[in-house]
């Protein structure tokens, strides 16, 4: 591996981006800013690791006299100070022109304008632009291994700056955070300063315009009482000064002291071991938030698994609802179909059809002309499909289905907040219209009259018709399957039935029954109603499918946590490699 | 003009009456307790208005020189008490020896300490330091912030480095108080003039002052009244500087007012209070608002539903009519019969043989019959609970949570309702089978009272016996009526006479059922215009129920309007009555 190049992925190919969660445990807004964040510090990180340059960046609030500090550090008027604040609006670097830090820098929504400093003709001082970043280039050999950072304030009401700021913290190699005696005490740059500890980031405090009666303890107390343990040897106390303080202030002891530590710990000499080490802690923050990242990630998924769980035992209450319902719903008018059904298929093999009709037409001439009953048509099978089709009550498979999607909404979409999951299960078109429910039940209706022709084709097959008693079992055949049919899913004969039943029971004799599968013709009933409630239950699956999809889809994949653990070790390699190189 | 407390008092009432009366929709309990207690502070506060002390707040952040403020206000005599802040997080009060301190103060919550000093010329006025806003105690904003509401006048002081710190307009955003009671000390701006050319330095307090202000107005003070000032040197004492504001300043906290002058200030002050209070309630507004668009939507959803509503009802009011109903409407009516004779006994047998046999199907008794059969129930029924589950998930599409006691539920709850309807049904029923059951039918008994009698007579006169009654026609007297009698019970116990009897028997029975067919068939006929005029009828019910549940629609948005109309009149300005 070449020096400065990391194995880390570029923004574009992080783990996290475009990911989804459905939000069940932590806002999704927070798993997005960790995200952004993340992404941030990797970009700069890669970039910090590409420049052998240090950033030395000063921050602080606003007024206590950054630009200031920078000045003399850089040892030019370069950045404007002055009485109107917030005065700072956009980063301003000082940097070596081959440095060339402009290129390739880790914020994509920040401008980057470069400016060459004449070494020769005196600089007009910049305040920056807003979203901007000024890079002033020069050619000083002697702090050529340096970039400083004048950064906007932390603290002023224009929340722009802080992001900048907070942008170019990420940047840095060391902290030059300016502090005031009026703001020291000051809790929003307070909590800069912490951040900047618990990186450990290498910084330097520079109190500045101290009273003289103000001593170094007062805000180490302050700072203490807070839980911020820091070395006394990183606060410098700067005195209030009238007049210019860029002149009065480079020549106070106490800030020459400061110069010289800080420059020694960047000197050319120390540098890489400098970089390297700031680069370790910037591995392990960066480590912190992939873990953190990855825990958020974690949980999203294990609730969300847990979710899915929840609406599947929700599916199947609601199925074994309707089926309680409907256990035995085969309407009259579905019945009739299936018979009618029955009646076709085995009209073909039945060579006892004709002399049994007209016997049936016999018996019941009589009661025709005296018109006790009336003779019924035949009807065709597409016929009798069309009239069910119409006349199929889906009522209780529509109101089961209500039902389950008021449950889903009621009982499992999160209740509080923006989360993803709450949003897309109000999505309109995700519960199945009533039209799509009629359409899905005539295709499982239709579905389960095939399987029927090919059952009943296969049972014909089956028929040893070269045997005596086939002819017999074949003709009976319709009697027993209605009889057990009748006996599978209830239900009573008609009077007709009771005649035909009756004109072909001589023919019913044991040695017909043993013969002829009796059993498979059960089985074909009892799959029939097996299917029947499969079918109603394929449509509850749908709607489930529905919802199990858009939390599927909301749901973090084990690769995006098999990734972020992966990048968690190569980040570690690379700690460790990073050490041990040079 | 009515008198603006009043118009106060009686708007903090009216929240206070809406805010107990509960059944809020968009505010957790919490929520609701706090903004009750703070409604009642204002109302206590509206109560000590003529109290004659005017409490003045320095507020600001750490280091502006709130205490050198504070003491170059007070002079001398104060200073002579001055503190070294021992605790930070207490507030100081400066108070003339003569004045109470409020017991509001000191019951804030907030730990403070009292000083009190002898200057008349400030007897009114009692000063307060308060925390630092902005340290990195938090302790110390939280005090600010609780004693805050407790200030008349508000004196905000920040720094030459301090008055861009976003925390300062922070606080004066939560501030709820009247605009025109608040000053602004911008402090410190000696520093400007520090080893700088005068005029270097004036044009940089007219820089930093017009910053200062147009951040002001950024944050919605409207002509700021802005002091600038240098606290330090005003309370060293000796000539002020010709830029200092600070003897105006002084002036404009120290001036004296009338009753009717700190009144208003409070007045002021509560008013905005108030007015924060009802927009707090906004929230509501808008939640009832979704609501209201809820419930209009699950109305055109119920109106488009309505045909097939109709056609589900009729297929089940159908099952029902042809599954039992017809079949008890018959029974119904039969009960009261009104064959005599041979007739109703037959009837009797008829009803008999009925009985037993729906006995040994297991059928249900009278009263369940009222009641559609299981199934046809089921199917009904389930048309009432599609219904709540279309208007719930309408609600619930927009976000909106069901409770028990939103006004929503209300609406329909598909179990109580098919009580109701069931029982709407039975009572049109019971009445309709009331009426049959009146059919008079004399003619039909009057015909079977003659038939009968005539058969009788007949029946008489054969036994008697021609020579017998030509003796009673020739000779109508005692002893020829008695001849008949006898010549009768004579051939009765003749062969002749059991031939005659089983004739009489053979014909009684063949007319008793003659007319129990015909009662039959009358029966079936009346039974099934009964059953059609009936089905009619259970339709009618069945298309009135949407009906029904859009009345309770209309009247569930009318409250939801009125509610809504009670919190924004809680928004009207009342002054202009």
């Amino acid at each position: 591996m070449a020096p400065g190049e990391s194995n880390l992925p570029e923004r574009g190919s992080f783990p996290w981006e475009g990911i989804k969660a459905p939000g069940l445990t932590t806002p999704y807004s927070e798993l997005m800013n960790a995200a952004a964040q993340l992404s941030k510090e990797i970009t700069a990180y890669s970039y910090r690791k590409r420049k052998a340059i240090a950033w030395i960046v000063i921050m602080g609030g606003t007024g206590t006299g950054k630009s200031t500090i920078f000045n003399i550090l850089c040892g030019r008027r370069l950045s404007g100070s002055g009485v109107e604040r917030p005065k700072t609006c956009g980063p301003i670097v000082y940097a070596h022109r081959n440095a060339r830090v402009g290129g390739g820098l880790p914020f994509p929504e920040v401008r980057t304008r470069c400016i060459a400093e004449d070494d020769e003709s005196p600089f007009s001082p910049h305040s920056g632009t807003p979203g901007e970043l000024l890079v002033i280039e020069h050619g000083r050999e002697e702090i050529a291994h340096l970039a400083f950072v004048d950064t906007p304030d932390l603290d002023s009401l224009e929340p722009l700056n802080r992001e900048m700021a907070e942008d170019v913290l990420l940047l840095s190699d060391a902290v030059v955070f300016v502090m005031s005696q009026e703001k020291y005490a000051d809790e929003a740059p307070f909590r800069f300063l912490r951040g900047i500890h618990e990186e450990e980031k290498p910084y330097h405090i520079l109190l500045n315009k101290a009273d003289l009666d103000f001593t170094r303890n007062e805000a180490l107390e302050a700072f203490r009482a807070q839980g911020l343990h820091m070395g006394e040897d990183l606060l410098w106390l700067l005195p209030y000064t009238s007049g210019d303080p860029q002149r009065l202030l480079s020549e106070y002891p106490q800030f020459r002291e400061f110069r010289r530590r800080l420059f020694q710990t960047v000197s050319k000499d120390n540098l890489p071991r400098f970089l390297r080490e700031g680069r370790r802690a910037a591995t392990r923050t960066i480590d912190r938030r992939i873990a953190y990242l990855a825990d958020v990630v974690r949980n999203e998924r294990t609730a969300s698994l847990e979710w899915l769980e929840q609406l599947e035992s929700l599916a199947a209450d609601t199925g074994r609802k309707l089926l309680a319902e409907q256990r035995g719903h085969f309407t009259v008018q579905s019945r009739e179909c299936l018979q009618q059904e029955i009646r076709l298929l085995f009209a073909r093999y039945d060579v006892l059809a004709r002399p049994r009709r007209a016997i049936a037409e016999i018996v019941t001439a009589p009661l025709r002309m005296m018109g006790i009953i009336h003779g019924k048509p035949a009807i065709q099978r597409q016929v009798a499909l069309t009239k069910l089709r119409r006349r199929i009550d889906l009522a209780p498979l529509r109101g089961a289905i209500m039902g389950f999607n008021r449950l889903v909404i009621e009982r499992l979409s999160p209740a509080t907040g923006a989360s993803p999951l709450k949003e897309a299960l109000r999505r309109p078109g995700l519960a199945l219209t009533d039209e799509e429910i009629e359409q899905r039940a005539w295709d499982e209706q239709e579905r389960l009259v095939s399987w029927l022709d090919d059952q009943f084709d296969q049972l014909a097959k089956g028929i040893p018709r070269s045997k005596e008693f086939g002819i017999y079992s074949t003709s009976v055949l319709w009697g027993i399957l209605i009889l057990s049919l009748e006996a599978a899913i209830g239900g009573g004969l008609s009077l007709i039935e009771v005649v035909l039943d009756s004109a072909i029971a001589p023919f019913v004799t044991k040695g017909a029954m043993e013969l002829f599968a009796r059993a498979e013709i059960q089985r074909v009933a009892r799959e029939l109603a097996l299917r029947y409630e499969k079918g109603l239950l394929a449509i509850i699956d749908l709607q489930r499918n529905r919802y199990a999809e858009v939390a599927t889809s909301l749901t973090p994949s084990p690769e995006t946590i098999g990734a972020l653990e992966a990048m968690r070790e190569s980040l570690r390699a690379e700690g460790e490699t990073g050490g041990m190189r040079k | 003009m009515t008198d603006p407390v009043q118009g106060l008092r009686s708007d903090l009432t009216r929240l206070r009456t809406i805010l107990s009366r509960g059944g809020l929709l968009s505010f957790s309990e919490e929520e609701t307790s706090q903004l009750l207690d703070d409604s009642q502070k204002a109302l206590q506060k509206l109560d000590a208005l003529s109290n004659g002390s005017l409490t003045v707040g320095i507020i600001g952040g750490t280091g502006v020189g709130k205490s050198t403020l504070m003491n170059a206000l007070a002079g001398a005599e104060v200073s002579s008490t001055s503190h070294s802040r021992p605790h930070t997080d207490h507030i100081f009060l400066y108070h003339h020896s003569a004045v109470e301190i409020p017991a509001t103060l000191t019951a804030a919550g907030v730990p403070t300490q009292a000083f009190a000093h002898e200057l008349d010329s400030v007897r009114q006025v009692i000063l307060c330091d308060l925390p630092d806003i902005d340290s990195l105690i938090g302790e110390h904003h939280a005090h600010a912030l609780r004693f805050m509401e407790h200030l008349d006048v508000m004196v905000w002081v920040t720094s030459l480095e301090k008055y861009a710190d976003a925390k300062f307009y922070e606080f004066l955003r939560m501030a709820s108080k009247a605009k025109h009671n608040f000053y602004f000390v911008f402090n410190k701006l000696d520093r400007l003039f520090d080893g700088r050319s005068p005029d270097e330095a004036y044009e940089n307090l007219a820089r930093a002052t017009a910053r200062f202000q147009k951040h002001l107005e950024d944050a919605g003070i409207l002509q700021p009244v802005v002091y600038v000032v240098s606290a330090l040197q005003a309370a060293q004492g000796g000539p002020a500087p010709a830029w200092s504001q600070f003897a105006a300043f002084r002036r404009q906290i120290f001036q004296q007012r009338d009753i009717k002058e700190i009144t208003a200030i409070k007045a002021a002050n509560l008013d905005v209070e108030a007015r924060r209070l009802a927009a707090s309630l906004e929230k509501e507004s808008l939640c009832l608002e979704t609501m209201r668009h809820g419930l209009r939507e699950a109305r055109a959803d119920m109106e488009n539903e309505r045909k097939r509503w109709t056609e589900a009802g009729a297929a089940g009011i159908d099952a029902w009519v042809e599954g039992n109903l017809r079949e008890h409407i018959r029974a119904g009516i039969a009960d009261a019969t009104p064959l005599v004779g041979a007739g109703r006994g037959l009837a009797l047998i008829s009803r008999e043989w009925g009985k037993w046999s729906r006995e040994k199907r297991g059928s249900t008794g009278e009263a369940a019959s009222l009641l559609p059969p299981e199934k046809a129930a089921a199917a009904l029924k389930r048309n009432l609970e599609r219904l709540e589950d279309r208007i719930v998930m309408h609600f619930m599409r927009m976000g909106l949570q069901t409770s028990n006691t939103d006004p929503m539920h209300l609406i329909l709850d598909a179990g109580e309702e098919w009580e109701e309807l069931t029982g709407r049904w039975r009572s049109r029923l019971e009445t309709r089978l009331a009426a049959e059951a009146r059919h008079s039918s004399f003619v039909f008994i009057g015909i079977q009272y003659v038939l009968y009698a005539a058969l009788f007579f007949a029946f008489v006169i054969a036994l008697a016996g021609e020579p017998a009654w030509s003796g009673f026609m020739e000779n109508p007297g005692r002893s020829t009526a008695l001849y008949v009698a006898l010549a009768a019970l004579y051939t009765l116990f003749s062969p002749t006479g059991l031939a005659a009897l089983c004739t009489y028997g053979a014909l009684n029975v063949l007319l008793g059922f003659h007319f129990f067919r015909r009662f039959g068939k009358s029966l079936d006929r009346r039974a099934l215009t009964a059953a059609e005029a009936i089905r009619t009828e259970l339709k009618g019910v069945w298309r009135e129920e949407p009906d029904r549940v859009a009345a309770r629609m209309e009247e569930c948005d009318k409250r939801l309007a009125d509610r809504i109309a009670d919190l924004s009149s809680l928004n009207q300005p009342t002054k202009d009555e």
